[in-house]
């Protein structure tokens, strides 16, 4: 059963000259349990507005969005903000980290939401730190950080939550090659390990050969939707 | 989210921006030191005022001649003046107040202080003047000892004290119950009257005795003619007797005001009330009307300050907004961040709610001992300096330390100062919740 459902999803964004801009456009996709999936698409094609809509930071104009048996376009800001903070984990291509805190109080933010004691919420922080690399990091200010190991720090508070589903909006963007590449990796790994849905955006092709899955979209329509088999990808139809 | 929580986010995000956190909350420190100093110095220019006016017999309550509840003019029955005096366990004496004919009275105004203190008064300097007091009245006071006046009244006595190196003279009025009384006394043909009226006359220096140790000299510059009635007080159980001696061809009045003095003037209220029970009318003595007076100008004062005050909290309220707009601008990628691992509206309107509050109570706990330290700059400086120059000699401090008084201000200052930053917070915390968390990350 798809962990992640659209139907329809359209969302349109009226300019200040009144033009209207459909970022999506009548959407149809369906996302297994546990699947490493990649957007990929040109700027301004929709692939953030995509993840946003499917993470509950966003409401389409027009559709219907269901996420881990979650029903995001009938839900109130309440229950969609209980769902962003249980059911997903976020990681942006610019870390937005506080730069004047700690990796671990960076990390623990999602636990204070969820009602954990200061206490646990630092224990778990250290242990998602520690599964990305950064125990030597716990107690370092994010701004004295490499950018891989903020988008680590970024990685671990995502996760912090134990989501079932992880959005990585252009996770590799401001990273080397190399660096991004072990973000990546790290990335693959909670997917695995977890059984963690893994839907990244990019579009960096080679960043994009790592999922299992590829849909391309592009003006807001997904034109290409293509599952990984030896040798190359194939058209999921 | 628990608020334990919330305002451990709260203190993250003040800590984030201590340099913003710090110049708000001293906007907020200005504010309520000038109000702690504001309410102090009024508090205290009023407790020197109660003070000064406490030592002009307000303690006395005057009651009308006519019943409440009759016909005007109806003569009093004598006997409730002393069911009066003996119900009232708190009345030190009733008196009884006869109208006087106006006469001729005389207005001293100059001050000669060519006499040092506890310097012996020669007799002859004395004058027939205080001959003829001393005589009377001495004479009545012997047999009625309770029965004190004050005859002379220094218009300024803070000023009456002999000066000698200042060329500063005071004015000095003779009060018109002391004229009244040396005629009254003397029946009109006392020969000492005569002996006075001589001193009566523009130019004409005198001393005139206070007390045992105290002399003025004084100088005649114009006789005041003005013939406004007045009274003499006599205390009511002497009133008969006093009239029979001193007034035999004047009949007695049907009805008299009689004036009714207080042990304590806190139990001015509760005496008032007994008396409208007992059928009179009280009515507020001259002393009271100016204690009234001045008590309003008090009142006046403080609804200044306190006007002073709120402009004081909406000025420091609308800083408050200004830099938490700001600041709430500048940290929506955060709020966006927040909003992204499960804060609500509520959480985000919360946090920077506590936030507001934090800066208020930092800074209003910083105000107060900035106040605190300037307030007890300047009674230091008061003693030092300042009361030569600012004519405050003899004050001890300009404003109020009495332990509740001072408590209750800075509480009150700290309440008014977390109000006026929650007030300036809401508007900008709203502003926070409302932000589209996918809008400010994309353009964070």
């Amino acid at each position: 059963m798809a962990i992640i459902s659209l139907r329809n999803v359209s969302k349109i964004y009226r300019t200040a000259a009144g033009v209207q801009m459909a970022a999506l456009d009548n959407v149809n996709l369906d996302i297994e349990a546990g699947e490493f999936v990649a957007v990929v698409g040109q700027s301004g094609s929709g692939k953030t507005t995509l993840l946003n809509v499917i993470g509950g930071l966003d409401q389409p104009t027009e559709g219907l969005i269901k996420v881990d048996g979650h029903d995001l376009t009938t839900a109130g800001d309440n229950e969609l903000s209980r769902f962003r903070n249980k059911c997903i984990g976020f990681v942006f291509q610019s870390f937005h980290l506080q730069p004047l805190q700690t990796a671990s109080s960076n990390v623990m933010v999602p636990l204070l939401f969820a009602n954990a004691t200061w206490s646990v919420a630092r224990k778990t922080a250290y242990e998602r730190l520690a599964q990305v690399g950064l125990v030597d990091k716990i107690n370092q200010q994010t701004n004295q950080l490499s950018a891989g190991q903020c988008q680590r720090v970024a990685i671990a508070r995502a996760l912090v939550n134990n989501p079932t589903i992880l959005l990585a909006d252009e996770p590799t963007g401001n990273l080397d090659i190399q660096t991004g590449g072990e973000i990546i990796s790290l990335l693959r790994k909670v997917n695995l390990e977890n059984k963690t849905t893994l839907l990244i955006v990019t579009h960096d092709q080679e960043v994009a050969a790592h999922a299992r899955r590829i849909i391309t979209i592009d003006n807001g329509r997904i034109i290409s939707d293509t599952v990984a088999k030896s040798g190359g990808h194939e058209s999921k139809q | 989210m628990k608020v334990s929580n919330k305002f451990l986010l709260a203190c993250e995000g003040v800590m984030t921006k201590k340099t913003r956190t710090f110049m708000l909350a001293l906007g907020v420190s200005v504010g309520t030191a000038a109000l702690v100093f504001l309410v102090s110095i009024i508090f205290g220019a009023k407790a020197y005022v109660d003070n000064t006016v406490g030592t002009i017999r307000e303690n006395l309550l005057v009651v009308k001649p006519t019943e409440r509840n009759s016909t005007p003019g109806k003569p009093l029955n004598p006997t409730a003046y002393l069911t009066i005096q003996q119900n009232i366990g708190t009345v030190k004496g009733i008196y009884r107040e006869f109208p006087i004919q106006p006469r001729p009275s005389i207005l001293v105004r100059s001050f000669e202080p060519s006499l040092k203190e506890g310097e012996p008064i020669p007799a002859m300097d004395l004058g027939a003047l205080v001959e003829v007091v001393g005589v009377d009245v001495g004479l009545f006071n012997e047999r009625h000892p309770e029965f004190k006046y004050n005859h002379v009244e220094p218009v300024d006595k803070s000023k009456a004290a002999f000066a000698p190196s200042k060329e500063d003279y005071v004015p000095i009025i003779i009060s018109k119950t002391f004229v009244d009384l040396m005629n009254t006394l003397a029946g009109g043909n006392n020969p000492f009257v005569e002996e006075f009226r001589k001193y009566i006359k523009e130019g004409q220096t005198f001393f005139i005795a206070l007390d045992d140790d105290k002399a003025y000299r004084c100088k005649i510059v114009s006789e005041d003619n003005s013939a406004t009635p007045y009274s003499v007080s006599v205390p009511y159980q002497y009133a008969e007797e006093w009239q029979k001696e001193q007034k035999p061809n004047d009949p007695m009045p049907n009805y008299s005001r009689f004036v009714v003095e207080a042990n304590d003037i806190r139990d001015l209220d509760t005496i008032k009330e007994d008396i409208l029970l007992a059928g009179y009318q009280p009515d507020p003595t001259p002393e009271q009307k100016l204690s009234i007076s001045v008590s309003r100008g008090a009142t006046y004062l403080f609804a200044v300050a306190v006007t002073f005050c709120l402009i004081i909290a909406l000025v420091s309220s609308i800083g408050i907004f200004n830099g938490l707009s700001i600041s709430i601008m500048e940290q929506a990628p955060r709020i966006g961040i927040l909003r992204s691992v499960g804060a609500t509206r509520s959480d985000i309107s919360s946090i920077y709610l506590i936030e507001a509050a934090i800066i208020g109570v930092v800074g209003c706990l910083i105000g107060i001992v900035a106040a605190h330290l300037f307030m007890w700059g300047s009674d230091i400086a008061l003693k030092d300096f300042l009361a030569d120059v600012t004519n405050l000699r003899g004050i001890e401090t300009l404003f109020v330390w009495d332990f509740p008084k001072v408590l209750y201000i800075r509480l009150g200052a700290i309440g008014l100062g977390v109000f006026a930053s929650l007030f300036a917070g809401v508007g900008p915390a709203y502003r926070a919740s409302r932000l589209n968390p996918a809008v400010v990350l994309r353009a964070g």
